[in-house]
């Protein structure tokens, strides 16, 4: 391996009362590749996601971003270093247009003291979210609330808001949840163009998409990791298929 | 066989259509100035009323209503600062009064003890307001909700009752004897006591803190205080810190508080501790609700109507504080946006069903 993983976890572990939601998970994530985490319901892949984006403190380890001990760092300090997620549920701001939702996420790369200037002022942050809308398709929909869109359109935005920082890292929590086939495809395409320029970590239940996508599959099994390789590999790992995959 | 009409109809909806993704997000810009585009008129109209009623008042000569009025602007100032908090971060101040009431205290004290400057007042006022929202800011913002509201509270109960029980500070009876101020403007020198002068000036003070904080609310971090109320949650995902945006509200609102607070004596020529009291924070949210929230315009049209409800009202019974209670409930059932977000709901209501 040529490339230093671009976020470790060490030993890391969280305990909820006396459960522990994740245990001992040792991991290193590639550089510009897309990276799943599958397992079953109250596997602690949720968990080890908040974990990462500084949602949660861990109870004991170490987590590594390039190289920099950032356990225990606020989110908004991880964020700052490039490390972006969404929401498995939709966690927007859903009074506001698309277009408000948008600004308001990119606006975050402007120097400081453009935060005093009127909040339409600035041509690079405009021109980041005009980008974004036709990314994702939402251009039709930029002058609408936020929770007036579709289920698909919510997702997307979603997605969108989370890249409105430039992020090295994106963590997609179950990016595709509730959405129907077509849109599921069209978030998959999606999701491997944005790998193209940078590292992708999705928490996901559907398996279809997870093997299709992903370079990196790791599997989580009560807080531990059980395996972790390429998708041929987990498919074709033993002790996986009988404590997740079941018949397949 | 294709109609040539229908598709040379089809292409060009295309074409248009295309042409308005492109513009889309400025659609989506227009649509904010449309609504600023009606506060402002409202506020235009607010203003232009004011001037209007003051012209009308000299030359009919009147000292009481110019007066009352005068007091319903600053009260429309301390509404101006709490709706910042409240219409914008989304934070109930139930002790905005204890703000107000530092700011008229301290006024009261440079003009009887220091010297009779408006100036040197203004700013004693403003800047103990700015002093007392930094330490009750690190106080109140860590609290959420309802408990942020009774932070507030306390905290105004107890420096009310500390100011109520100091022999130094006039106890219960509060300073009297605040002496006229001469106002010195440069072109012009005017005296705190002539009621026609003093309104326009508070006037123009008041405008001045509703331009700051209609531009200050449009600001990104203007934009990250409203997100607070939305979502606290998701913004530190954006890089955003919750904490020190409603920091930096709650110092500005205070120092609003404080610099209205700091007219008072000039206008009453005393200062009492009731300044202070839950009667005082209640009012602005009042005023604020039954106005508008988050509209800035729309607390400045409650507060007058409150006054002068009070007054007019107060004239006919000594019971006003029923008929208010019941205006205020009327109000929260049947404009639950209050004056002003009914008005812009209309209006911005009426523009889509056009397009």
């Amino acid at each position: 391996m040529i490339d230093a993983p671009i976020i470790s976890t060490r030993n890391l572990s969280v305990s909820f009362g006396g459960l522990k939601a994740v245990d001992d998970v040792t991991l290193d994530i590639e550089r510009g590749r897309i990276t799943s985490v599958i397992g079953p319901n109250g596997a602690g892949k949720s968990t080890l996601f908040n974990l990462v984006s500084g949602a949660l403190a861990p109870s004991s380890g170490r987590i590594v971003l390039e190289g920099a001990d950032v356990t225990g760092l606020p989110t908004r300090k991880l964020q700052a270093r490039g490390l972006a997620r969404s929401f498995q549920i939709t966690n927007l701001f859903p009074g506001s247009t698309v277009f408000e939702n948008l600004r308001l996420a990119a606006h975050i790369l402007e120097p400081g003291l453009r935060g005093f200037l009127p909040v339409s002022s600035s041509p690079s942050t405009l021109a980041r979210v005009e980008s974004l809308l036709s990314q994702f398709d939402l251009e039709s929909v930029a002058g609408d609330r936020a929770g007036h869109l579709s289920h698909g359109e919510q997702r997307r935005l979603e997605i969108a808001v989370a890249l409105a920082c430039e992020p090295k890292i994106l963590m997609l929590d179950e990016p595709t949840q509730g959405m129907s086939h077509v849109d599921t495809q069209e978030t998959s395409a999606l999701i491997r163009k944005l790998a193209e320029s940078l590292t992708v970590v999705i928490v996901e239940h559907d398996i279809d998409l997870v093997m299709d996508l992903s370079d990196c599959v790791v599997v989580l099994a009560q807080g531990r990791v059980l395996a972790q390789g390429t998708p041929a590999q987990i498919k074709g790992n033993v002790e996986v298929q009988t404590a997740y995959l079941g018949g397949h | 066989m294709p109609d040539p009409m229908v598709a040379a109809e089809a292409t060009q909806g295309a074409v248009s259509a295309r042409g308005a993704h492109l513009s889309l997000s400025r659609v989506a810009i227009e649509r904010e100035n449309d609504e600023q585009r009606v506060v402002g008129r409202l506020a235009a109209v607010f203003f232009l009323a004011a001037l209007l009623f003051a012209i009308y008042g000299w030359l009919q000569g009147d000292t009481f209503f110019m007066r009352l009025a005068t007091e319903a602007l600053i009260y429309a100032g301390l509404a101006l600062s709490v709706d910042l908090l409240l219409g914008y971060g989304g934070l109930l101040s139930l002790g905005h009064a204890l703000f107000f009431g530092l700011g008229a205290y301290v006024s009261a004290l440079i003009l009887k003890d220091v010297a009779p400057s408006f100036w040197l007042a203004l700013a004693g006022g403003t800047l103990v307001g700015l002093l007392a929202g930094v330490v009750g800011g690190i106080i109140a913002i860590r609290a959420r909700g309802v408990y942020f509201a009774l932070i507030t509270f306390g905290m105004a109960q107890v420096v009310a009752k500390i100011i109520y029980n100091t022999q130094e500070l006039g106890a219960s009876d509060g300073i009297i004897g605040i002496p006229i101020v001469p106002i010195r403007l440069g072109i012009a020198d005017i005296m705190s006591d002539d009621p026609f002068s003093f309104f326009i000036l508070v006037l123009v003070i008041i405008a001045a803190i509703y331009v700051f904080l209609s531009y200050a609310t449009r600001t990104p971090y203007g934009r990250v205080l409203s997100a607070i109320r939305v979502n606290e949650g998701r913004l530190p995902f954006l890089g955003y810190s919750p904490a020190y945006t409603k920091l930096g509200a709650f110092v500005i609102s205070s120092m609003i508080a404080g610099l209205c607070g700091s007219l008072y004596p000039m206008l009453r020529g005393f200062v009492s501790p009731e300044l202070m009291y839950f009667e005082v924070s209640t009012n602005a949210v009042i005023a604020v609700v039954i106005g508008g929230a988050g509209t800035l315009v729309g607390p400045l049209y409650g507060a007058m109507a409150l006054v002068f409800g009070k007054s007019v009202v107060g004239s006919y019974t000594e019971h006003h504080l029923i008929v208010i209670g019941v205006f205020f409930m009327a109000s929260v059932i049947f404009l639950p946006q209050g004056f002003a977000g009914f008005i812009k709901d209309r209006f911005i209501g009426s523009q889509d069903g056009r397009s």
